[in-house]
Formats: C-alpha cells, structure tokens, sequence
C-alpha cells in the first residue's frame, strides 16, 4: 500500500494519535486536529482551547501536519506527528525539531512509511548521536526526545519495531 | 502513567512476551537462558509469484529482532542455525530484573506447552498497541501465511500455530479473544488438532484472513511481502466480503464420527476428556469462550466447515 501524496496519510495518522492518546490518558479528554493547513496558533484559537496553554502559544507560528491534545486539570499536553512520504532526511529531523524547542509537546513524532534515509539512520544509529533527538531537558526528569519510526500503512499505525529516540525508557512507556 | 500493572511493560516487552509465549523455553540451568524457535518446515516460503529461502530470510530479519531485543535486554544473543529450525538464545548473567519480569509475564512457566496468555494483555488499561506487538511477536515466531491455506471459496489466510500439547488447549481461544475482543481483528475459526476434527492431534491453528492480517503484519520481510501479495489477490478474488468476527456459535454441520482418542486423557484438556465434538466452536465453548452471538441470523451466516480435513494442508 502505498500514498500518492502526504496529504493521504493524514486521516490515518489522526485516529492512531488519537487512540494513543486516548488510552495514555484516560481521563482526560482529547482532541486531535490536521495542522498542516493553518498555523499552530491559529488552530488554538479556532479550536477555543488556549486555556492551559503556556502564554507564548500566541506566538506559535508554526504548520505540524498533525497536533493533539490532551486536556488534563492543570495544564494542556500537546502531541506533534510529522508526516512525510519519502525517506526521512536530516532536514526533516531539524524541522520537526525547531517546532519542538517551540512549543515543547509532550510527544513528538516523525514518521514515513519508507522509515529514516541512509544518512539519518548512519548519524542516529551508526555514530550514536541519538542525543540530536532531544528536544526539552526538565529538571529533575529524563530528557523529551523525538521519535523517528516507520509508518505500517496496512495496520495505520507506527511500527514499533522501528522506533528510533534518544532514550529508550522514556520510549517504552509511551 | 494512568494505567497500574504488576510490572513494568512496554510495546518492546510486549513483543518479546509473543516471541516467548509461541515458541520460548526458559532454561534455569546451568545458565539462564531464553531459547526462542524459529522453525521452517520447507526450504522456500511460497506466496503466489513470490518465493524466498526460508532459512536465509529467517536469519536476516532475525537481525533487526536481535537489534530490537539487544536495547531491550542488554545482554548476549546468538542466532544458532539448526537443520529445520533457527534458535534465537538469550543468555543472562545473573537472576536480574529483566529475567524475573520475563518469569513474572509466563507466571513462572518455562516453556511453552505450559504458556498461557499473561493476563496483562486482558488489562483494559492496557494500550492496544501493546498487545498488537505481543500478537506480532507470536506471529513472527509461531505464524504462517502461504498459498495453499486457502477457504473453500479461494480467500488466502495467515495461521498461528499453537503446538498440540494436554497443557496448552486453553491457549488458542486466549489468543482469540485478545484478537477479536481487544484488538477487534475477526477470527475466521480454530482449526483444533482435535481427533472428532479430522485432525488427530496435529498442531492448533487459529486462521486469519490474510486482508485482516495486514493490521498486524510480520517483522520478517519474507513473511509481509507475501502477506501483502495474499491480501491483494483476496481483494481481487472476493472483492465484496468483509471477515466476519467468530460469533462464538455456529450452525451444525452433521455428525462427526466417534473416535476412541476422544478419551485419550494424556493429549486432551481434562475438560475435553471423553466429550464428543461436532464444531471446532464446541471446543471453543469448553475452554471458556463466552462469545454468543447477538442474534440467530449470525449463526446461520454462510460459513463451510472444513473440519473434516477437506481444503487443508
């Protein structure tokens, strides 16, 4: 099975992150919504859910294909999926990773169904520079590190077997 | 996280639980050990127009399980070739948290006539995508999907063996019940190695509609490239049926013959032991399945029984 676009991928993606979503966090409600047309921001506000967001969410002005959240008593969760149709590429990696320093989600996916390119793989795997992945350091805690798999278009869902991040554990208990 | 279990799991354990609960001894002594077998009982695995060599396709994906698995256990593993059969073996050092929550997941069984499903897979806080690994992880080791495990009317299915032991009778409906209940992934039926069934006491084996099976899917190469093959000529084949669930009932087919193994207490379930069976779903109900369906029409739904022996392998 294969996409002829991006775009196709995008339902798909939405209900597997709204189904991990849902059973990570079981009470609390969850809404998960195509980003890739309008800006972080503005999807806030058309959405009406800026309560509990950080104060800088204005400033937001950013495209994630695929956002979700999580609305839990004190503050909100974000989850970011970033889709692509080819083989992964560093530039992939430094995009979804500049949105994460931004608005610092909870999750942060990258995804394709043909998995990482050569090159991304060789720096991740081969050099161990997984530490490139990470993206927020909370005190006290492990650190958030993106995570790069491969799509399984047939089950719509992420192949674990693939999972690549900076710390497994924190993977693990995803 | 919201959900509270015995012990730490996650989608990596949860596919290692598969590999062990299908085809995992845990050895004791003198060292600790976990031997997982990866068997092939023909040279080629055949699809329609593809073929591979079993034993060299096995052993390249088993690389990629070993890299997945060295993360998780951080410890020796070797792949040993056998004549018929690959050995993925994990050795352990010492008695340390990762082999006392392997033996906590087989409640302290050792190989695998004596596995069960680990009820954590039955936790409804449990994500789905947990237990989908386990049953990946089962269907790498103990799954097959070739052409000629074909339904009367041409459709291609996967198998999941459960090997035939007095022990383990209880196994196939678990697994079932985790596919249709939990993952909602329709069972075509349990083909019981089952002396009323046509099939002595050959292996058990739960069928999936090769289309369904594309959810799962294999971690070997060799097995998705001709699951996908299997899926797209069903598709073609019986383009407008859709796999129904097992609805737990299903209409009597006649009379099976009485067989004087009915009564063979040191292969059968003691539950089994000197009952007659018409239907592999008979079964099914004495081992505990509790599935009815929601009503008289889904018993009558068009199914052929090939429980007499007729259409397998």
């Amino acid at each position: 099975m294969k996409y002829s676009s991006e775009r196709e991928m995008y339902p798909g993606v939405c209900v597997w992150l709204e189904t991990f979503l849902r059973e990570r966090h079981r009470r609390s409600e969850v809404k998960v919504c195509d980003g890739s047309r309008k800006s972080l921001a503005r999807l806030i506000t058309d959405n009406g859910i800026h309560k509990r967001m950080p104060p800088e969410w204005v400033s937001w002005d950013i495209q994630v294909d695929v956002v979700g959240f999580v609305f839990q008593k004190k503050y909100t969760v974000t989850a970011f999926v970033e889709c692509k149709n080819s083989a992964l590429t560093l530039r992939d990696l430094s995009q979804l990773l500049g949105y994460s320093r931004i608005a610092l989600p909870r999750y942060s996916f990258l995804i394709s169904p043909q998995g990482p390119s050569d090159s991304l793989r060789s720096l991740l795997m081969s050099f161990n520079r997984r530490d490139v992945l990470r993206f927020d350091e909370p005190a006290g805690h492990l650190p958030r590190s993106i995570v790069v798999a491969k799509w399984h278009p047939p089950g719509e869902s992420i192949d674990w077997g693939t999972v690549i991040a900076d710390d497994s554990f924190r993977i693990g208990r995803l | 996280m919201p959900f509270r279990l015995d012990d730490y799991i996650d989608s990596d354990v949860a596919y290692l639980a598969g590999l062990i609960i299908a085809r995992g001894t845990l050895e004791g002594s003198p060292q600790r050990r976990l031997i997982v077998e990866f068997p092939y009982s023909s040279l080629r695995a055949t699809g329609v127009a593809l073929s591979f060599d079993q034993e060299h396709s096995i052993r390249l994906g088993l690389n990629d399980i070993r890299e997945r698995m060295a993360e998780l256990l951080d410890t020796d593993i070797q792949i040993v070739r056998h004549t018929s059969k690959i050995d993925f073996v994990v050795t352990f050092i010492r008695n340390n948290m990762i082999w006392r929550n392997i033996l906590l997941l087989t409640d302290g069984a050792t190989s695998f006539p004596h596995f069960t499903v680990p009820t954590v897979f039955f936790d409804p806080e449990l994500p789905t995508d947990y237990t989908l690994q386990f049953i990946r992880g089962y269907g790498d080791a103990a799954g097959n999907v070739r052409k000629s495990n074909l339904y009367v009317d041409g459709r291609h299915r996967v198998r999941l063996d459960v090997l035939n032991y007095s022990t383990n009778w209880e196994l196939p409906v678990s697994i079932c019940r985790l596919l249709q209940d939990r993952l909602e992934i329709p069972i075509h039926l349990i083909s019981w190695g089952h002396p009323n069934l046509g099939r002595d006491f050959r292996e058990h084996q739960i069928n999936i509609f090769a289309e369904v099976y594309l959810g799962i899917g294999f971690s070997f190469d060799h097995k998705q490239r001709i699951l996908e093959e299997l899926a797209a000529i069903n598709a073609k084949r019986v383009p407008y049926v859709e796999p129904r669930p097992c609805p737990g009932v299903r209409a009597a087919h006649g009379k099976k013959p009485k067989n004087d193994e009915e009564s063979n207490s040191g292969r059968l379930d003691p539950r089994l032991v000197g009952e007659h069976f018409d239907g592999y779903w008979e079964i099914c109900k004495r081992l505990g399945c509790n599935k009815v369906p929601p009503d008289d029409g889904q018993i009558t739904l068009e199914f052929v029984d090939e429980t007499s022996g007729d259409g397998e392998e």
